[in-house]
């Protein structure tokens, strides 16, 4: 089994629901303690129930190095996830989709980092969850065109657990397409990933509306291109262009043909021109808007209504000393992080 | 042949703490033998002279934990020598290794405390590239202080300081060490490689590889609008403007700028010039680009930069973590290499001596004032 040294510090970020069991975290801790020597749990309370937030308070002395941030309103639980790895230290941050699974792979996962390996995916198969028909159908038709536009794999299999390492999460924190990177099977060229296949099947995703998947759709959309703002940019454009032709025109008309009704001429070249310099206006602001959009940090907007954390930690007195019989090299130097 | 009970390679302050401390716990005869005619004349002199409390490593909890523990018996310890005097600042940068949340967060785990700094503080900084500023509860320390209090602290304990002795030969037979301070042959039981950017250089073998950085720390009249505080540009290539009390004037490092050479292996060291105070070579850079970020730094003015050398563990190069290197040799029966990280990380090597010194029976138990 790998064990990380312990200058290799472990955050584990996840969201808990209602469903969130102390007694889960507890047995994840069992199995990573023995891997990862400093470790940190950045938890995300995302709406809970008052019993779960209740238990969980009163609960969390029993594991160390523990942070629970709480929310003051639900939010969709990728962007939960996002703010869990916006607060969380570690070298390698392992990103826990269900806390209600098994975590037998876990010492594989860990196993499976190996030099200039930046994220490694544990790939659980799909259930059916309770989705509509219709949010399925609609979810898959977006993915693939996201998938084609992007071109990132976004994961469609069933949810599991992933390690990434900080500059990779980093990279996932500051990108446009944050959500959706946290399923993508890749980061692009500069972070080489593995996957790891799990044959088990995954718990359900959370029930989601067909609404709710639209609005997030659309925010996502929103979010990840400035596409819409140019189409807007590109049609007043076009409207620029078709007005002055039209102006054009109308003065070719009025010089050849001496048979217009009078005053076509110029209401159509009022029109015409009103019309241009409103395309133009809509042109040049739609273009400042563009720019204005890629210098603006997009650093995630989130309040944290209250946070609990549990002082006590694993690293209390240990001393800051490298003994050689740590023979082990940490990873982050391999990665370059 | 003179014995000692221990020999201290190096009168850096981590040695001569060893040296008063082996006193401490029992050990009659203890020598420092330090090359030049001074002792902590090297990085002991030659470093930020920051007092770290953990806000430097917030990619390092254990070195942040082992700053946060050393901090205020450090400051408790070195009274003289501390200069909480000032006000520290850490900024993150916009392409920080770690986002504001992340060190709110880390500061938090370990128990530091950060607050808002005041306005005059906020508006110096070019928030397009800085998206936060705290100011912390950190000091820095006067080396000249320190060294007089070491120095008389040494003379307290009873230990032996050869200055102008250069440790050479060491050899084993049996449990005794056997080496040269200078020409004159002397014994020990234990010896203790306190030396630095030279630990591999005493003809004791350090299995953990060591890396080297010929470095350059510019000196600064500060900015008036700095004077009296400090700011650090976390956490990548950036840099810090930090007093430096010993020499009445502030340092400026730089993450790009300040090493200009490094290697592991001694073969590969550069022709370097001479240690200590020298005209500058990178400090203009290092000063456009803290302008970039604090644009009053343009009034800066450069007194002249100081060059030493830095020594981390390879192993830990890259990431944040600066533990301190605590080596038993294979070769010898009580030979310890021993590279300090952080000034105030010393007592977690002391926490290391008495395992040490207890395991051996030469010790002859040693009274205050027994001498
Ligand atoms: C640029 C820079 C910035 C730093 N900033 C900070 C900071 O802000 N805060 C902090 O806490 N730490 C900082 N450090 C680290 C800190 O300075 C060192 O960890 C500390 O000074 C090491 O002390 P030392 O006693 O081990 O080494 P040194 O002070 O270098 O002592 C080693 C001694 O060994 C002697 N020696 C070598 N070979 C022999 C021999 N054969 N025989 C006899 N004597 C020998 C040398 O002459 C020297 O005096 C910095 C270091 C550098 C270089």
């Amino acid at each position: 089994m790998v064990t990380l040294p312990l200058q290799e510090k472990v955050s584990i970020v996840a969201v808990l629901s209602d469903s969130a069991n102390f007694d889960a975290l507890l047995a994840l801790d069992t199995v990573l303690s023995p891997i990862a020597q400093n470790l940190d749990y950045v938890l995300i309370a995302n709406g809970l129930d008052e019993p779960t937030s209740r238990e969980l308070i009163k609960r969390i002395h029993e594991l160390p190095d523990t942070t629970i941030h709480f929310l003051p309103e639900t939010v969709d639980d990728d962007f939960a996830r996002l703010i869990a790895i916006d607060n969380a230290v570690g070298d390698w941050l392992l990103c826990i989709d269900d806390l209600n699974q098994s975590w037998d792979v876990l010492p594989q996962l860990f196993a499976a980092l190996e030099p200039g390996i930046d994220h490694v995916t544990v790939r659980t198969q799909r259930s059916i969850g309770k989705q509509s028909w219709l949010y399925r159908l609609l979810s898959n038709a977006y993915m693939r065109a996201y998938n084609k536009v992007t071109g990132l794999t976004i994961d469609r299999e069933g949810r599991g657990c992933k390690l990434y390492s900080r500059a990779a999460a980093q990279y996932i924190l500051h990108n446009r397409r944050a959500e959706m990177l946290l399923h993508s099977l890749n980061l692009g060229n500069f972070f080489p990933g593995k996957i790891i296949n799990d044959n088990r099947v995954a718990p359900p995703e959370n029930a989601r509306s067909t609404r709710e998947g639209l609005i997030k759709g659309w925010r996502i959309l929103m979010r990840s291109t400035t596409l819409p703002l140019r189409i807007v940019t590109s049609a007043a454009i076009a409207s620029c262009i078709f007005n002055a032709s039209y102006a054009i025109l109308v003065v070719v008309i009025h010089s050849i043909n001496s048979s217009v009704a009078p005053g076509w001429t110029t209401l159509s070249l009022q029109v015409s021109l009103m019309f241009f310099v409103i395309s133009l206006l809509l042109a040049l602001i739609g273009e400042y808007l563009v720019q204005i959009d890629r210098s603006v940090n997009h650093r995630l907007r989130y309040t944290i209504m209250r946070e609990v954390r549990n002082m006590h930690s694993r690293l209390d007195g240990k001393r800051n000393v490298w003994r050689t019989d740590a023979t082990q090299e940490p990873l982050t130097k391999i990665t370059g992080t | 042949m003179k014995h000692y009970d221990a020999l201290i390679i190096g009168g850096g302050f981590f040695g001569c703490m060893i040296a008063i401390a082996l006193r401490q716990q029992g050990l009659a005869r203890v020598v420092v033998a330090e090359r030049s005619n001074q002792i902590m004349r090297r990085a002991t002199q030659f470093n930020q002279a920051r007092i770290h409390r953990g806000y430097h490593y917030p990619r390092d909890s254990v070195t942040a934990r082992a700053s946060a523990r050393g901090y205020h018996r450090f400051i408790d310890d070195f009274r003289t020598a501390s200069r909480p005097d000032f006000i520290t600042h850490y900024g993150i940068a916009r392409n920080s290794k770690v986002t504001p949340s992340q060190f709110e967060h880390f500061c938090k785990s370990v128990g530091i405390p950060l607050s808002a700094p005041s306005l005059s503080m906020r508006r110096l900084v070019d928030s397009d590239l800085v998206q936060e500023v705290y100011q912390v509860e950190e000091c820095v320390f006067d080396c000249n202080r320190l060294m007089q209090d070491v120095r008389q602290r040494l003379q307290q304990a009873g230990v032996e300081v050869r200055l102008e002795t250069e440790v050479s030969g060491v050899s084993s037979k049996g449990a005794k060490h056997y080496f040269q301070l200078n020409n004159e042959q002397a014994s020990a039981d234990f010896v203790f490689n306190a030396t630095y950017a030279e630990i591999d250089r005493q003809g004791i073998a350090v299995r953990s590889k060591v890396k080297r950085e010929w470095v350059e720390v510019a000196l600064i009249k500060p900015p008036p609008d700095l004077a009296d505080s400090g700011i650090t540009i976390m956490d990548g290539p950036f840099f810090s403007v930090m007093p430096f009390p010993s020499r009445d004037c502030y340092s400026l490092t730089h993450v790009r700028y300040t090493p200009i050479a490094s290697w592991i292996d001694n073969k590969d060291a550069p022709a370097m010039g001479a240690f200590g105070i020298h005209k500058s070579i990178q400090a203009s850079a290092m000063q456009y680009d803290a302008m970039r970020y604090i644009p009053c730094m343009r009034q800066a003015e450069i007194l002249g930069s100081y060059y030493e050398i830095k020594a981390v563990l390879a192993a830990t190069d890259h990431s944040d973590a600066r533990p301190v290197l605590f080596e038993k040799s294979d070769d010898f029966p009580a030979v310890y290499s021993v590279l300090g990280s952080k000034i105030d990380n010393i007592y977690d090597v002391l926490e290391e001596l008495p395992e040490i010194v207890n395991r051996s029976s030469a010790v002859i138990p040693y009274y205050e004032g027994s001498r």
